[in-house]
């Protein structure tokens, strides 16, 4: 197992994700997502036991990105590894883009995916953001994000 | 005092916005020439700012015919050389549509040069084949090759 293959596999993991959140297409998006699911940001914590309680999240994210006009929002892998062969954690960089416009800085993010009967799943998601203090806006990047370690007992 | 890569990546971040939206005064003006281009499997010299609008011109013709709707450079890596004169950095192209890659993503080494307080592009080498990646003027490299078989018809 080979860091290489996890840094190759969450990227194929996140491309198909972020393709899922620009089409709004909820039912895509959430065949990668297993609950419960720990979501951290730089000022809040919360757990969702279902794809029901995390839909909110969801459209209110695609509909950000939809009413500002993003066309595309790629997440880069900086680094990733097997914590086991079947658990990956790793870092990306995500960038928010309107053509060639960066629409906000881009932030770091971090996320510890596991493969079930042939499909990954993301548990457990990091991101160097502030949830925005409106429905369906961007969030704020941090000025200095820390992303939190995401310990195996966690 | 801003790094080497917050440097080069504001540059490349400016530059994909200017040849987005077909600003080749700001193209042109942000190289220094001569400069080179090379790819995989080619290279071009650019003489005056007009080859390099007519390069960035072609180049952005390029994107809106395979349906890109954006066009992101990302610096990799950047380092300070030359009494800090220059920056050598290695940065990944991604040409997207709507969270697919319509090219597979490439890296490329680029070289800037402080010339009067301003970073100006000093050439890229670009890891990708002119024929996945139309990079290089189809009609400058035409050119390029016509010329270059005129040289060979006068020393033959």
């Amino acid at each position: 197992m080979r860091d290489e293959d996890a840094k190759a596999l969450l990227q194929e993991f996140l491309d198909q994700g972020a393709a899922a959140i620009l089409a709004s297409d909820a039912d895509e998006f959430f065949k990668r997502v297993s609950f419960p699911h720990i979501l951290i940001t730089e000022d809040s914590e919360a757990v969702y036991h279902s794809a029901t309680e995390l839909r909110p999240q969801f459209f209110s994210v695609s509909r950000a990105l939809r009413g500002n006009g993003v066309t595309d929002y790629l997440r880069i892998v900086a680094s990733a590894v097997f914590e086991d062969e079947n658990t990956i954690l790793g870092d990306w960089v995500t960038h928010v883009i309107r053509h060639s416009h960066r629409l906000i800085p881009p932030y770091p993010a971090r996320a510890r995916i596991h493969c079930k009967d042939g499909l990954w799943k993301v548990s457990h998601a990091v991101y160097g953001i502030k949830f925005p203090p409106i429905a369906d806006c961007f969030p704020v990047v941090a000025d200095r994000p820390h992303l939190r370690d995401l310990n195996l007992m966690d | 005092m801003s790094t080497a890569a917050e440097l080069y990546q504001t540059w490349l971040d400016r530059m994909a916005e200017a040849i987005w939206w077909r600003e080749w005064d700001v193209v042109s003006g942000a190289m220094i020439y001569p400069h080179k281009m090379e790819t995989k499997d080619g290279e071009i010299a650019f003489h005056n700012p007009d080859d390099m609008v007519e390069a960035a011109t072609d180049f952005r013709e390029y994107l809106g015919r395979i349906g890109a709707n954006a066009y992101l450079r990302v610096c990799n890596s950047a380092d300070f050389a030359d009494e800090m004169q220059t920056i050598r950095g290695v940065h990944t192209t991604y040409i997207l549509r709507g969270g697919s890659y319509l090219v597979p993503p490439f890296s490329n080494q680029m070289t800037l040069t402080h010339v009067d307080g301003l970073w100006l592009g000093a050439g890229i080498r670009a890891a990708v084949s002119n024929h996945l990646c139309s990079i290089l003027s189809p009609n400058q490299l035409r050119r390029k090759q016509l010329a270059e078989g005129h040289d060979i018809i006068k020393e033959g």
